[in-house]
């Protein structure tokens, strides 16, 4: 049986590198690399899997590299100006659905698309409401690569990701970073359901989708079984031995998340009108209130007030002093996460088996790589680092 | 050359992006500067550049610009000999972004053909300025906390995105391409400086290469500073990974750490890696545009005045040969298949 050719755009990403190299070792996919450049193209070199080097945005160059693929998997995405970016999206986008021999396209969105902290009375899986630049202009993507590949033959999947966690993704560094701070506390004690993937399993979901090919159309993804917050801390806090992180107490997230979901119900007015407010209630006003001809103001009028007056004024500036500078210790500031006060996605889910559907055991790859990762960036062994063999392998 | 009149004249030589996103936007910055000209082998990008910043002229051929006082170097290091020999024959002074040289030799034959002519030169290494690193070197020099006994420094960062086409300069080695040139520049000048280096010895040098670029690359050597004995000093720098990026110095009772961005603190720590203070000195740059900024400002000083910058160009030797020999034991190492091996497990 022939092989499916498929190829990864965006290879040389977070994402797209994973799922290259895992799609690599799959006996039935003959997996291709595409990047930018050559120095994108080295650093997916240790795959071992072909690589094509060119722009996927423009038509003649993209029917060169992909024209004789059967399968594609997005994992580019331009950056930068807003509008220049979507257009440059787009234009991928309309390139990929002209591509002749592609029976599979895959392009992935993001859980980014239901807001920061989904809210299951306003954001629904048919008509999801972005509150971030980024949710929207996936959204935007979706609703356009869903009317460009109407025309198309090719089977179209758009998967709204989960917040992918895994070595060198953003959200490990970031459970990382707030499990090392004390002020952190993981709302509802991290009972509720994640919307997390890791970056292996979700390769793994893209080998099942291009060898199972289910009905097209919009999905999301999460590592099933669904983890909760507390399973994901847990796993990464066990692994790297790190404290385990505290949780909020039930009240607590019950009385942020209604700040939440309140803040995220405004209009975009009125969300940067409270910005506003916020930003001149934390101006420094005893600088103020120190200089020369506010000090001059206050003793004059002082002066010309009755002493009962006087002696009123100077109990209430010391009450005041002492609960502004004591604030820091009675309500110290709590670090938010949206996504941790809200549940799952609504709507469908990509059902298929994957390879990975248990918690990560100590002895696993998954674990290996999380604390090879972290011995390198946090400096733990810099003095005594040996050059792996990884590298040259 | 343009005399030093009311404002200095300045010319740029490359319109890539560190000209684009700091030079200009700091040099718009310093009432003093006048940008003359700007110059690129690609037409559009010089023109496009000179009409965001309103520089009234652009070229594509350095020998029909016009006398400037001061010239930036913005174009990668394997394509500066002839331009460089080029403004040294018309006496302006010349500002080049880092790595000043590929070899010790010809960093060395600059440096004469520049103080024939009585121009002055200068490598844009920035990380001098920073706040933090002003500190940590203050520390070093009065020996606060005694003698160093180890030093460490790694800077890594898994590329992704890089937002570039096919035929970006690193992707060539003879152009500049490589971790070691382009990332270990700024991080080995960083460490030199700090301790006034007077002789190193590298023990081993590994890299992985790609195709002949290389992509990580790890170092062990021993520096010698003055009043004490030869420091270990091990550096690790790759474009695969994600690495701590820093510089630590061990004292017998304590460690500094020293981050490479403009805004990291001096941080203190206890034997048993635990932080015992953030350390923060007012001189000193806290963001990349002062940094820039005072780079600017005492290098034209050095051009008007005679006094030698921080960034004069003959400081930065050591750091030049340093570079040149790790290359040169890699390439013995990577080329002999025996050494290789007993590096796999």
């Amino acid at each position: 049986m022939s092989k499916i050719k498929v190829a990864v755009s965006g290879a040389n990403g977070q994402i797209g590198s994973v799922v290259l190299r895992h799609l690599a070792q799959c006996p039935q996919l003959e997996a291709i690399g595409i990047c930018r450049n050559a120095v994108s193209a080295a650093l997916i070199d240790s795959i071992g899997c072909e690589v094509r080097i060119g722009s996927i945005q423009e038509p003649q160059s993209a029917g060169r590299l992909l024209g004789d693929c059967e399968a594609v998997v997005n994992c580019a995405l331009a950056t930068g100006l807003p509008k220049e970016s979507r257009l440059e999206n787009r234009a991928i986008i309309k390139n990929l659905a002209r591509l002749e021999n592609c029976r599979i396209a895959i392009l992935m969105s993001s859980v980014a698309v239901y807001g920061s902290c989904i809210d299951p009375e306003r954001s629904r899986f048919e008509h999801p409401r972005p509150d971030t630049s980024y949710g929207k202009t996936k959204l935007h993507l979706e609703r356009f690569t869903r009317r460009v590949f109407s025309r198309s033959p090719a089977r179209c999947f758009i998967l709204r990701l989960g917040h992918v966690y895994g070595p060198s993704q953003w959200l490990t560094r970031s459970i990382v970073e707030l499990a090392q701070e004390t002020d952190f506390k993981l709302a509802f004690d991290g009972r509720l359901l994640s919307n997390c993937i890791h970056a292996s399993n979700l390769a793994v979901a893209f080998e099942r989708l291009l060898l199972h090919s289910p009905d097209p159309g919009i999905y999301n993804v999460t590592d099933s079984p669904h983890r909760t917050w507390r399973e994901i801390f847990d796993w990464h806090t066990g692994v790297l031995k790190l404290p385990r992180v505290q949780g909020m107490s039930e009240e607590e997230s019950e009385r942020r998340r209604h700040q939440l979901f309140r803040y995220g119900r405004r209009n975009l007015l009125a969300k940067s009108l409270i910005e506003v407010f916020r930003w001149v209630r934390s101006l420094p006003y005893h600088d103020l209130a120190n200089s020369q001809a506010i000090r001059e103001l206050g003793y004059s009028l002082m002066l010309a007030a009755p002493a009962s007056l006087e002696k009123r004024f100077k109990k209430y500036y010391v009450l005041h002093s002492a609960r502004l500078r004591t604030r820091l210790w009675t309500n110290p500031p709590i670090k938010i996460r949206p996504e941790m006060f809200c549940g799952s996605m609504p709507g469908r889910y990509l059902e298929l088996p994957l390879a990975s559907s248990a918690l990560p055991d100590q002895e696993s790859e998954m674990n290996r790589e999380l604390e090879e990762w972290f011995r390198g960036v946090s400096g733990q062994e810099m003095s005594r680092r040996e050059f792996s063999s990884s590298i040259l392998n | 050359m343009a005399d030093m009149g009311d404002k200095i004249k300045i010319g740029i030589l490359g319109a890539g992006s560190v000209t684009e996103h700091y030079h200009l936007p700091v040099l718009k910055a310093l009432p003093e500067v006048q940008i003359e000209w700007i110059c690129d082998h690609v037409e559009e990008k010089a023109r496009a550049l000179a009409k965001a910043y309103s520089i009234p002229r652009s070229f594509t051929d350095l020998e029909q610009c016009p006398d400037v006082c001061i010239a930036l170097v913005a174009i990668p290091v394997g394509y500066r000999n002839a331009p460089i020999q080029h403004m040294i024959e018309r006496g302006w002074h010349i500002l080049c972004e880092k790595p000043f040289a590929m070899t010790l030799s010809e960093h060395d034959r600059i440096l004469a053909q520049a103080s024939a002519r009585e121009v002055h030169v200068g490598v844009g290494l920035m990380r001098r300025y920073y706040q933090a690193h002003l500190l940590a070197k203050r520390i070093l020099q009065d020996g606060i906390f005694g003698e160093v006994k180890e030093l460490a420094a790694s800077e890594g960062m898994r590329m992704r995105g890089t937002g570039r086409q096919a035929g970006w300069y690193l992707s060539n080695r003879a152009a500049g391409g490589g971790v070691l040139l382009e990332t270990g520049a700024h991080v080995i000048d960083q460490v030199f400086n700090l301790f006034e280096i007077q002789r190193f010895q590298i023990l081993k040098s590994r890299q992985h290469r790609v195709k002949e670029v290389d992509f990580e690359c790890h170092i062990t050597s021993t520096i010698s500073i003055s009043n004490q004995e030869d420091i270990q000093f091990t550096l690790s720098l790759s474009f695969l990974r994600d690495l701590y990026n820093g510089i630590l110095i061990r004292f017998p009772k304590c460690t500094l750490k020293l981050g490479l961005l403009p805004e990291d603190p001096l941080t203190l720590c206890a034997m048993d890696g635990a932080k015992l203070a953030q350390l923060q000195s007012p001189g000193g740059a806290g963001h990349v545009y002062q940094a820039f900024y005072l780079e600017w400002e005492d290098f034209i000083r050095q051009c008007s005045s005679g006094r030698k910058s921080a960034i004069a160009a003959d400081t930065a030797r050591l750091s030049t040969a340093f570079i040149e020999e790790a290359y040169r034991q890699a390439s013995q190492a990577n080329s002999n298949p025996v050494a290789l091996e007993a590096v796999r497990p």
